[in-house]
């Protein structure tokens, strides 16, 4: 017992990784392929069959040509999740035969869940280590509001359950924050940060941003301790955690990468320039369907405005301002106090609540950085938007820590009105489940359609609908029409899913979502059955059904509170 | 418990405001939900415009998102634009509107008199009102675009015109460039979809347009435009659209650099009964990317 209560954050840490693991994995089959998923199992068998080259015949496998031959596939990415995806295939599948329904888990979505067990994996690990950060930052309800703020927020549960790098870039950025932290007052921790930074570069190269937040961390918490006299320039002692990274990172990025194992400079110039050169897709925001740069620098802000669940949102900007207000130190705090005078409802000192810093200086600049560099990034006139808030995603555990520590210090305003059920914690506690409620009830609302998702500032899914955003992307919610396609379609009819890629269409058939008979068909013109996903760049589509048919008539649709997501064309009419 | 101070109560205000916050959240998700339609409602509804169908009728759908009202009555003229209460109706005597919760206020004409209700009938989460436009007695007497495959196109080289011959699926098309045709298309002509005839403008010369046989009437009416990737184009460069009955110029559009879906009408009443030889003519300096689109109908 003694134990269990001296550990007792770890456990409370085990309980929220092994629930969100169960949650995504008892969940996982119901959300449909992302076109990149389609993509990433195909590069994960391929790195699956250079690994068991490798059990075999070491030396073939080590060749430029065995490894050109495995990883020349989606060579725009790095290979850290594909390669844990190809170890879980190998580990269901060691023989690499043609998947068959039966292996693996068995059932629906087999294939899907073996594909994607690393990431269920890797999104459960950041739950857990965003609730430690919140207990080491302020304290376990602290952590576990931050927690379950994130996970329960219908994008982010939606994105966990994906064999994508938008989630696992999320934790290990988190969990680089994490070991800079501690590298503080940890020479092992120091180390151990480069290395941690190097597993996150090999997921996705958001991480690449991170040494430039460290820096700037460093600047604004030890610029005070430059100095230029006759005796030289004295600076600040630099992070043990930079030269690790300098050193670590790199290493462990082309380490992990056998394609950069020759011609290194060379494919690490082609991987950088497909990102800085990466394409603009047509994205709808506000009624204006946004095609090329330059991009409203509003557009994170907003975005994220409408779809992080309202209370989760209220309380993260209060944080946010909170903390930078604290940061940015008297200025702030006079006006504050002089409106507060002027509003009438503060005249004397400050409150005990109010005199208690949120964060230490360095944890708060931490934290603040981390929940806005990421949104800044994007809000740049020049980067890419497509995606919506996944491109964003590491901002948000920061964002929910914020709104945690927000919660925290709005409860400890409340005067001591004597009676129990006000003393903080009950008070936290019932504040807390009533601000995370919508959070579940929206998830629950929205179901596989993460993409969909909109908050009640926006209205939900017709609300945004109405302000003109972008109704869905990746393809997924495909799943809600195919068990009506499934009942209805005549055998060896061709049809066409619309936005779903060849590697998706395949698997569903494989892995038991999409009866095996239906032909594959690449145009409206030339198919049976046609499922149109909204996208306002592509009504071009539906309106070539229109002709083709001589008609508006669906035969079925995928609607979220009456709005119109995937419908179902038929030739029959 | 003890008594708050004046001070005090304001200290509970931003508690109060996120408490706030959570309810309204709360209840927007599992109230709103509530209020949407079922199939049922659906069925009903289309009962009722089924029964009551006229010729003339057309179906618009408040929002213009709510497409589920196609699965049942997509076979029907049906409309789904952004802004019902401008959208032109002058070949259409009578307005099915089906609404979705949210959605009951449809402002203009509808709502200042302009239009006469003759229905008005909740079913369960749907509205269902019907409309009589001003004019009844108006009646569309010809479609151009209908009536596409009866027309002799030409495109001029030189001066010299020469057939656009070949009508493959729904299209005459005049050159091996596949943007070069005068068909019937669906595209969006400013936000909204439109039934229109493609008439992209050709480098060489004129685009002619013939329809012959075409009865007289009240009026001959258009409505022109240029597809949002052409406005989008950094060309500025008018299209003018000319219309001919009986070899004379009766009026011309220059349809400038913008999108949208552009009504003109011109008075035929003077020209008789008809048959009348009816040509469109589109001309452009210089036709780089100029999706222009066009409709046109007798109105009697």
């Amino acid at each position: 017992m003694k134990f269990i209560k001296s550990h007792a954050n770890g456990f409370i840490a085990l309980g929220l990784f092994l629930a969100t693991f169960l949650a995504l994995f008892w969940y996982g089959t119901r959300v449909g392929f992302t076109r990149d998923e389609g993509y990433y199992f195909i590069a994960s068998e391929h790195y699956a069959g250079w690994f068991r080259t490798l059990g075999k015949s070491p030396s073939k496998a080590l060749t430029e040509r065995g490894i050109r031959r495995h990883f020349e596939v989606n060579r725009e990415h790095p290979v850290l999740v594909k390669n844990l995806m190809a170890l879980s295939f190998l580990a269901f599948n060691p023989e690499g035969a043609r998947w068959k329904q039966a292996e693996g888990f068995g059932g629906l979505g087999s294939y899907a869940r073996v594909m994607r067990l690393p990431a269920h994996l890797i999104s459960a690990l950041g739950v857990a280590l965003l609730f430690l950060l919140g207990c080491s930052l302020a304290s376990r309800r602290v952590g576990l509001f931050a927690a379950l703020g994130f996970i329960l927020a219908g994008r982010h549960f939606y994105h966990a359950h994906l064999a994508c790098f938008d989630m696992p870039v999320t934790v290990a950025w988190l969990a680089t924050v994490m070991a800079y932290r501690k590298a503080r007052v940890s020479t092992a921790w120091g180390v151990a940060t480069g290395a941690v930074w190097g597993l996150a570069i090999a997921v996705k190269h958001n991480a690449f941003f991170l040494p430039i937040l460290f820096v700037l961390h460093w600047l604004i918490t030890q610029g005070n301790q430059f100095s230029l006299s006759r005796r030289g320039i004295k600076i600040p002692r630099i992070p043990l955690a930079f030269f690790s990274m300098l050193i670590l990172g790199p290493a462990i990025f082309i380490g992990h990468w056998p394609f950069l194992w020759n011609s290194t400079f060379e494919r690490i110039g082609w991987y950088f320039n497909f990102h800085l050169q990466h394409v603009h897709y047509p994205w709808e925001y506000f009624g204006t369907l946004l095609t090329e740069a330059p991009f409203p620098w509003l557009y994170p802000f907003a975005v994220t405005a409408l779809t992080l669940p309202l209370p989760t949102l209220v309380l993260g900007a209060t944080g946010f301002f909170g903390v930078l207000g604290e940061r940015l130190g008297h200025p702030l705090r006079a006006a504050w106090r002089w409106l507060g005078r002027l509003g009438g409802w503060r005249a004397g000192s400050q409150p005990e609540a109010e005199r208690k810093p949120w964060l230490d200086k360095s944890d708060g600049w931490l934290i603040w950085l981390n929940a806005f560099i990421p949104i800044f990034v994007v809000a740049i006139p020049s980067v890419p938007i497509f995606g919506g808030m996944k491109h964003w995603l590491n901002a948000m555990p920061f964002v929910c820590l914020l709104a945690a520590l927000a919660l925290d210090r709005l409860v400890a305003l409340v005067p001591d009105l004597g009676a129990r059920v006000f003393r903080p914690v009950y008070l936290y506690a019932g504040v807390a489940v009533l601000a995370l409620l919508p959070s579940l009830l929206g998830l629950i609302h929205i179901g596989p359609y993460g993409t969909s998702f909109y908050n009640s500032l926006a209205g939900g899914v017709p609300g945004a609908a109405d302000l003109g955003m972008q109704r869905q992307y990746w393809s997924n919610n495909v799943t809600g029409v195919l068990p009506w396609i499934n009942q209805n379609v005549p055998p060896g009819k061709r049809l066409y899913l619309h936005e779903v890629n060849g590697e998706c269409f395949r698997t569903y058939q494989r892995d038991g979502y999409l009866r095996s008979d239906i032909k594959m068909s690449w145009m409206p013109e030339h198919s049976d059955y046609t499922a149109y996903q909204y996208h306002r760049e592509f009504t071009n589509i539906e309106y070539r059904l229109w002709q083709e048919n001589n008609s508006k008539k669906t035969e079925h649709g995928l609607y979220i509170d009456e709005v119109p997501i995937v419908l179902v064309y038929s030739k029959r009419l | 418990m003890k008594k708050l101070s004046g001070r005090q109560a304001y200290r509970l205000l931003p508690l109060a405001l996120i408490l706030g916050v959570s309810v309204f959240s709360t209840g927007f998700w599992i109230v709103d939900p509530l209020l949407y339609p079922d199939a049922q409602d659906y069925r009903e509804a289309e009962k009722i415009v089924r029964g009551q169908w006229a010729r003339g009728d057309v179906v618009v759908v408040q929002p213009w998102w709510a497409a589920r009202a196609r699965e049942y009555l997509g076979d029907l003229p049906l409309l789904q634009v952004r802004g019902a209460a401008g959208e032109d109706f002058s070949r259409y005597r009578r307005v099915w509107v089906l609404t979705l919760p949210g959605h009951r206020d449809l402002g203009g004409p509808f709502d200042d008199g302009t239009y006469s209700p003759e229905l008005e009938q909740d079913i369960g989460g749907l509205g269902l009102w019907r409309f009589r436009l001003p004019d009844p007695d108006r009646e569309m007497v010809y479609d151009f675009r209908e009536q596409l495959h009866t027309a002799v196109v030409r495109y001029y080289v030189g001066g010299q015109g020469q057939p656009c011959a070949k009508w493959i699926k729904d299209r005459w098309h005049c050159s091996p460039r596949d943007w070069e045709y005068v068909g019937r298309v669906v595209v969006d002509l400013g936000d909204d979809p439109r039934e229109v005839i493609w008439a992209h403008p050709l480098l060489t010369g004129p685009l002619k347009i013939d329809f012959n046989q075409v009865p007289g009437g009240k009026s001959l009416r258009v409505h022109t435009g240029l597809t949002p990737d052409a406005a989008r184009a950094p060309e500025n460069t008018p299209v003018t659209l000319t219309v001919f009955v009986n070899g004379k110029e009766l009026g011309r559009v220059v349809q400038m650099d913008e999108t949208g879906y552009f009504p003109h009408q011109w008075d035929i009443s003077h020209l008789g009964p008809g048959p009348h030889d009816v040509t469109f003519r589109v001309t452009c300096p210089r036709p780089h990317l100029r999706i222009f689109c066009f409709d046109g109908e007798i109105l009697r």
